[in-house]
């Protein structure tokens, strides 16, 4: 009597178990990712209102507006039920390292936000300033900070790259800290793309270089092949410009003359990928004059005009990068599941 | 040997014609529909061509495709089609003529296509766009009048075109399919109204008159039996939500939650920046239900409308909801409603 009570016992608490785990898997529990951030509003409602809704068309009008923001907790780890399979199986085939051109008077103000929202999804990520700092930590390049020495921080960086980091992505990164970039559509353009190959993608300008160049602020990714060829010779002045001018002009010249061609990163709908403006900017069209005269795809505007898997954005304030992640990440249409879109060319386009 | 020959026949142009429409050589491309919207690039079609595709685009816009006609392939929509037809909403915005050419059309153009009946109400009647012309003058002091004259024409004409009936203003965003999702979870048949929830005023609190209410047919029928009584609700003047909030505790409607599984709220008084980043205005911590949570854990995945959203913004709002995605990552479906009896 005795050992068949315990024998019901023992098989309840068995049962008991084993329910619990199968119904917490069923409802999302799984291994929690590093998707929790803080928040703490602080500063005037004012400014904060303005900074994440305003549009920005250059560096001046963003520092102006720059808040103290503290990042948003999302506390739903356990509710999502995301399928990400095809999202992790491209994270470990297509290696991004992201460097993120930062500054020592930006690491609180952007470049932490930087790395709690966006750039935590890169493969590897490097902030490179002008001063080494241990804790953040960034990378120090010896190069006085200012819009004059912009060039030779990125001349340096990918020489710091090279040296360095050659063999721990396929693709190599630059942005700024006020560029917010979706990784899991860069992975997936450059899935349909071939590292050995000189080449490399970004937001298109058509003046000052003859194959045209890439914005720098909108990001740009390098090939293996390119950065290779730019290890070799990028750092002779007779071949690139070492510093001054305008730093994605003057990369966009030094790669034009190793060889490295400007690719094509439109969608199969022709839409844009990688972009200099923020998306309310791209989506209204208030676009300065300048803009028509450099942009490589025409200047278009509105909704159509943006891939559904777009790549990046410039001068996002940190307000606004954290909205983007509740945007891209957490709010939803219930009973919408979106589908795979085909939206890369075919090879050889 | 003819019927082997058919069917190798058959199986080849199946195969052609499926493996042509796959490839896209087939039916035009979306860019040369796009183009004839515009008229802004340069196209050589010939007038044939110009009227077939014309032909084509009458067809999908008879098909219900976006008004925009975005090349979305492969959207798995069924979930949200079904509820669109078990949950039926009727959508009423007040708004009034200045607002016609901007809001107005701004929100038809947006989220409120997604209503199963859409209406407008103004003080005017216009024919055109349309709207439906209460007879109040325009202002504050009359949004009272307004919403009690409007929920009693919908009583008189609409009680059967929906289940459930939602008033927004002309700078309310709504979620649709987030919208049916939380009222798949209610019962249609209880006196009970759901929005964003403030606790002052009212013995129960009222809804948020910005963010959206939305009534069950048994208010909206005990609302249509007495709600014009003077003795039981204020006809115009005071707070159009407080009074209108007032209205409903005395016909015996209750005050719904709507918060999700996690605590979290689906209607907002303020647009998205606002609470996703807080500094709310002070007598907004007064007022929330809710504890006026900064930002933190305060919006559901699942939200159901933001207000103070310009035209502008709703156009953003369609784009990230709608449109831009992170490949490779589906969204599953989260069971964010509460349990019955909650």
């Amino acid at each position: 009597m005795q050992s068949n009570a315990l024998n019901f016992v023992f098989g309840l608490t068995i049962g008991l178990v084993f329910s619990y785990v199968t119904i917490s898997y069923m409802t999302g529990f799984h291994i929690p990712r590093p998707t929790q951030m803080r928040f703490v509003a602080t500063g005037e409602p004012e400014m904060k209102l303005d900074s994440a809704g305003r549009i920005f068309l250059n560096h001046e009008d963003l520092e102006r507006f720059g808040a103290i923001v503290h990042p948003v907790e999302f506390k739903d780890t356990h509710a999502h039920n995301d399928e990400d399979e095809e999202a992790r199986r491209l994270e470990k085939e297509v290696r991004v390292l992201c460097w993120v051109m930062t500054s020592p008077q930006n690491l609180e103000s952007k470049a932490t936000h930087v790395r709690r929202t966006w750039a935590r999804r890169c493969n590897k990520l490097l902030f490179i300033s002008s001063v080494t700092n241990e804790t953040f930590p960034t990378i120090g390049i010896d190069v006085p900070e200012g819009r004059d020495h912009l060039t030779a921080k990125t001349m340096k960086a990918f020489k710091y790259i090279f040296e360095h980091h050659m063999d721990d992505a396929d693709w190599f990164m630059k942005a700024d800290d006020d560029t917010y970039v979706i990784l899991e559509n860069m992975r997936y353009f450059l899935s349909g793309q071939n590292t050995n190959e000189a080449i490399y993608f970004g937001h298109h300008f058509k003046p000052l270089v003859k194959q045209g160049y890439f914005s720098g602020g909108a990001g740009y990714v390098l090939s293996k092949e390119s950065l290779r060829r730019f290890g070799a010779h990028g750092n002779n002045a007779s071949v690139c410009r070492q510093d001054g001018g305008a730093e994605d002009a003057e990369f966009g010249r030094c790669m034009e003359k190793l060889g490295v061609k400007v690719g094509n990163s439109t969608d199969k709908l022709g839409r844009s990928r990688f972009h200099c403006f923020d998306p309310d900017t791209h989506l209204t069209g208030n676009y300065p004059d300048w803009y028509y005269k450099y942009d490589a795809h025409g200047g278009k505007k509105g909704r159509e005009s943006i891939s559904d898997y777009a790549i990046s954005f410039h001068y996002v304030p940190v307000a606004k990068m954290y909205a983007l992640e509740f945007y891209i990440y957490h709010l939803r249409p219930y009973g919408l599941q979106s589908g795979k879109q085909e939206l890369n060319h075919d090879r050889g386009n | 040997m003819t019927r082997t020959k058919t069917r190798f026949m058959f199986g080849l142009i199946f195969a052609y014609v499926a493996i042509s429409y796959m490839t896209g050589h087939l039916t035009p491309r979306p860019t040369l529909m796009r183009s004839l919207k515009n008229g802004n690039q340069e196209t050589q079609l010939s007038s044939e061509w110009r009227s077939f595709l014309t032909h084509l685009e009458t067809i999908r816009a008879l098909l219900r495709f976006d008004e925009f006609t975005d090349a979305h392939l492969k959207n798995e929509d069924d979930e949200a089609r079904r509820l669109e037809s078990e949950v039926r909403v009727l959508c009423w915005i007040m708004t009034s003529p200045k607002n016609l050419d901007s809001r107005a059309t701004a929100v038809r153009r947006t989220w409120a296509r997604r209503c199963n009946k859409l209406l407008f109400i103004s003080s005017v009647t216009n024919e055109t766009f349309p709207t439906i012309g209460i007879e109040l003058p325009e202002g504050r002091d009359h949004l009272t009048g307004k919403t009690i004259k409007a929920f009693k024409y919908i009583y008189e004409h609409h009680i059967d075109d929906a289940d459930w009936f939602m008033k927004a203003d002309d700078d309310t965003y709504v979620i649709l399919e987030n919208l049916r999702y939380f009222l798949s979870g209610q019962n249609s048949n209880e006196p009970i109204f759901f929005g964003h929830h403030f606790k002052t005023i009212v013995k129960q609190g009222y809804f948020s008159g910005g963010a959206g209410y939305v009534l069950s047919k048994e208010a909206l029928r005990r609302f249509g039996a007495k709600g014009n009584d003077e003795t039981i609700c204020r006809q115009d003047g005071g707070a159009e939500d407080a009074e209108f909030g007032k209205c409903m505790e005395t016909l015996g409607v209750k005050v719904g939650n709507s918060t999700d599984k996690l605590g979290r709220n689906r209607f907002h008084c303020f647009d998205p920046d606002t609470h996703l980043m807080g500094g709310y205005p002070d007598w907004y911590y007064q007022y929330d239900a809710n504890g006026a949570k900064k930002g933190r854990d305060s919006i559901s995945d699942y939200t159901i409308s933001f207000h103070y959203v310009t035209p502008e913004k709703m156009n953003a709002l369609e784009f990230y909801i709608y449109h831009l995605r992170p490949y490779g990552l589906k969204s599953g479906k989260q069971e964010l409603n509460q349990d019955w009896g909650s």
